[in-house]
């Protein structure tokens, strides 16, 4: 066939233009290590891509609310805890009490009550990092308990004791955290019914404790007045662990669920992470192969345009 | 006789000067673009009848021709324009795909972080920390719409550019032919027409080609007719008519193509029409990717907007406060009918607004009026959605269209492009952290400022069911846009590979009947140069001999 001597050059030049191009392409994969520099050049891949990448996402968010929400209910734990030390350690003296038993033996229980009533009491009004009352339900600005004490003050009057509830400023809200798709936990509990039990005066533990302590300090306090403050104590402290126990139990149980979430939410991320990678990052032993390959076509592309380029009948006449 | 004998090697060397000229005016022409090469046809003179025989009188340069084949001319002139057209089409697509897709820059990685923001709001509805982040992250999220939508918007105006600067082209292409015409044509045969002419007309008919198809009709005075797709003519003879690119009747923001006819009238191109040439590729462009996704950006825009709206209102701020919206109004976001350029009645008042965000399609509706009644259909299907009475209003696919105030005339008609435009008008309403409504509530009264019922129901709007009458969430309906795109532009590119390798293979075999080459010419040189040498030696001789006659005395 004839051929044009432009056509002659076009050949070779074109092929050099075309390994150019190529080799720029492949090494700018291999320096963005990615396998598709532009969705167009793999559409699928690129599609399944962008669906991996938006479900890792969301698994990241829902690991980090599930660190959230566990760190929010250690926290609660913890406080729960104290609490539960702190109405045994109540109880047991309470009921270590006999009647004539000596005023200084009285003095020093009184202390303890009044100080589990103080421990109690501060539990209750517990703040986070950033001031919130976390025991206030949805209040959470506002101090869900201000009772004042009366001990060491003598005993104001003779039971059943009206005279000074502990009432509760917060309301009886909860909050609840993302930890997956469509699934929450609740992160905070209402201790209402711990403080208040179902509203009467009887079951005031506040109330209860601190008149206890005041009923012991007393030292004119009748045996039968001091009893009877034992009794109701003794028995909205034995409510109130009963309550506790319940609160710590679903505590566990929350516990439990943030921590098989969390190993399928890890599994799923890493799996997801490692399509991911399969699909969008560079194979790059292939692609330093196949680069040497593209630089030894354009080379030979090259000498073959210098060979071609001489070869001219118009170099051989005189 | 004598004399005759030198006219013979006389002939010979014009003959032969004849063709060196041509190797010169080939090898002159070796890399002009649409140059043919040219070959000196000879033919022996009338012979002589002396003494009884016939003797030869030399020879005589018959005609010049240019070496040319019609079908592998057309060939290639057609996969140039398909190459053309792909070209741009697979540029612009190309620029879309990388916008939308890329990794940094794309809706997906703006919408993720938004909801992250919300979440974290969730986690802590108190904390102005995480509310300024997610009021942040809003305005950032609606910046990456305004910033897509407004970036598909300047590549609408570069095509319109585009379409300008082609037609100013196809008009100056236009004109040169119908002087060439005038040149080569009247009263001339093709026989002797003039080859270098003749290569300058096919290349200007190249050239028009890669903008826009067209076709060629040979004409018996040796001129060309030139006609468009839809079979009106460019030129004929020397005569011509005008392209435009003047606005879409139906969408002032778009040009299309339009031909002037001498009477002044105007036709409108059908983009159908126009398949090939770089025209024809902005066009597809324009019509298969540019406006598609302008209206599935504009739909997500308006969707979100609309529906985090409605949640945001029914939490409470921490003042206590119903939430307002979080971001701009999704009805005012909407783009009212358009009215067509043509109508002629009075302007009636649209009122266009969301009825079910979700049930919003990505379809072009036309509204037509017909002296009585309103009707809209919907152009992806044809299919009559609604309509009307004057003051009334029609709902369909998710909008209510209130129609009052004047009425048109009959025959007037508006095209409805509801979400083209909301894409570049998303924004944040909310002006202070402190106005996230994300406590939940109800009869009005907040639950607490503690409370995170409303931002837990606003962070599972990212994996909600929202779109395309609730089958997408925001995020899928992004990757089936990105994806159809990515589609589109990786066959584009597809398309360039195989009309590069289609043209370059037609070229070559075009080349090898019509291209220089110059060792040929070089051999040619060689051969006349020989020639020359012996047609000047025979005159040599011949002059010996009648010294030697006249010698002889």
């Amino acid at each position: 066939m004839r051929i044009s001597t432009s056509s002659f050059f076009n050949a070779t030049l074109s092929g050099i233009q075309d390994q150019q191009s190529q080799i720029a392409r492949l090494s700018q994969k291999v320096a963005e290590n990615k396998s598709y520099l532009a969705p167009k050049e793999a559409p699928i891949s690129a599609s399944r891509a962008l669906e991996l990448s938006n479900s890792l996402a969301l698994r990241e968010q829902y690991a980090a609310n599930q660190d959230k929400a566990e760190l929010a209910l250690k926290y609660e734990n913890t406080l729960l805890e104290r609490m539960y030390t702190a109405l045994g350690d109540a109880s047991a003296g309470l009921d270590s009490i006999v009647p004539g038993q000596d005023q200084s033996l009285r003095d020093q229980m009184a202390i303890r009550v009044s100080s589990v009533y103080n421990l109690l009491k501060d539990v209750g009004n517990s703040r986070d990092s950033q001031g919130n009352y976390i025991f206030a339900g949805h209040e959470s600005a506002t101090k869900p308990y201000s009772h004042t004490a009366t001990y060491p003050s003598a005993l104001p009057g003779t039971p059943p004791f009206a005279s000074n509830p502990a009432g509760y400023a917060g309301d009886t809200g909860t909050r609840s955290m993302a930890v997956e798709n469509g699934r929450q936990v609740q992160t905070s509990d209402d201790l209402s019914p711990l403080f208040l039990g179902d509203g009467s005066d009887a079951q005031d533990l506040l109330q209860a404790l601190d008149y206890a302590a005041a009923a012991l300090n007393d030292d004119t306090a009748s045996e039968a007045t001091l009893q009877s403050a034992l009794d109701t104590a003794s028995a909205a402290l034995d409510r109130a662990l009963d309550v506790l126990q319940g609160l710590q139990t679903r505590v566990a149980g929350r516990f439990i669920e943030i921590g098989d979430l969390r190993t399928t939410t890890t599994q799923l991320k890493t799996a997801e992470q490692n399509a991911l990678a399969d699909l969008s990052e560079l194979d790059t032993t292939a692609a330093i192969i196949e680069l040497q390959q593209r630089q030894t076509n354009l080379e030979a592309s090259q000498q073959t345009f210098a060979l071609v380029s001489s070869l001219s009948l118009f170099s051989y006449l005189g | 006789m004598g004399m005759s004998v030198l006219g013979v090697s006389l002939s010979s060397l014009n003959a032969t000067l004849a063709g060196i000229r041509t190797t010169q005016h080939n090898i002159a022409n070796a890399s002009t673009e649409g140059y043919h090469r040219q070959e000196v046809r000879l033919s022996s003179t009338t012979p002589e009848f002396l003494g009884g025989n016939w003797l030869g009188t030399g020879v005589e340069t018959d005609n010049v021709v240019r070496m040319y084949s019609s079908f592998l001319d057309n060939e290639l002139r057609t996969y140039q324009g398909q190459l053309s057209g792909s070209e741009a089409y697979a540029f612009y697509a190309g620029q879309v795909d990388s916008l939308l897709g890329d990794a940094d820059s794309n809706l997906d990685t703006a919408l993720q972080r938004f909801f992250t923001g919300v979440n974290e709001v969730a986690n802590n509805p108190t904390s102005t920390a995480a509310r300024e982040q997610m009021l942040t992250q809003g305005k950032n999220l609606a910046g990456r719409m305004q910033l897509l939508g407004g970036r598909l918007e300047t590549l609408n105006t570069y095509v319109n550019q585009e379409l300008d600067t082609a037609a100013s082209q196809i008009n100056a292409y236009v004109q040169r032919i119908a002087n060439l015409n005038a040149a080569i044509g009247f009263g001339g045969s093709l026989a002797q027409a003039p080859n270098d002419l003749l290569d300058q007309r096919d290349q200007l008919v190249s050239d028009l080609n890669e903008l826009v198809n067209v076709s060629q009709v040979q004409q018996s005075d040796g001129s060309i007719a030139v006609f468009m797709s839809n079979g009106q003519p460019l030129v004929v003879g020397s005569t011509t008519q005008e392209l435009l690119s003047i606005n879409d009747p139906e969408d002032v923001s778009r040009k299309i193509l339009a031909l002037k006819t001498s009477s002044g009238s105007v036709i409108y191109m059908n983009n159908a029409q126009i398949s090939d040439g770089r025209v024809g590729g902005l066009l597809a462009f324009r019509d298969d990717v540019l406006l598609p996704s302008l209206k599935d950006l504009g739909r997500i825009a308006i969707t979100l907007s609309d529906q985090f709206n409605a949640q945001h209102a029914q939490g409470f701020d921490l003042a206590g406060a119903a939430g307002g919206n979080f971001f701009g109004s999704a009805d005012a976001m909407l783009r009212a009918p358009m009215a067509n350029a043509a109508n002629s009645g009075s302007v009636p008042t649209f009122g266009l607004s969301l009825t079910n965000a979700a049930n919003l399609t990505s379809s072009d509706y036309q509204l037509d009026f017909d002296g009585t009644n309103y009707t809209l259909v919907r152009l992806s299907d044809n299919t009559t959605v609604g309509s009307a009475l004057p003051g009334g209003s029609i709902s369909a696919d998710g909008l209510t269209l209130a129609i009052s105030g004047s009425v048109p005339a009959a025959g007037d008609k508006w095209l409805l492009r509801p979400t083209s435009f909301a894409a570049a008008d998303m924004s944040v309403a909310l002006t202070s952290a402190s106005q996230i409504a994300a406590a939940g509530g109800s009869l009005g009264v907040s639950n607490g400022i503690g409370d995170n019922a409303n931002a837990l129901a606003l962070a599972a709007l990212q994996t909600t069911l929202t779109l395309s009458g609730a089958t997408a969430t925001y995020s899928t309906g992004y990757n089936q846009l990105v994806t159809r795109n990515a589609i589109l532009a990786g066959s584009a590119d597809t398309d360039v590979a195989t009309y590069t390798n289609l043209s370059t293979i037609t070229r070559e075999s075009q080349q090898s009947v019509s291209g220089v080459n110059l060792d040929e010419e070089a051999a040619k040189l060689i051969q006349y140069q020989q020639a020359y040498q012996a047609a000047a030696r025979a005159m040599q001789i011949s002059s010996s001999l009648l010294d030697e006659i006249l010698s002889i005395q």
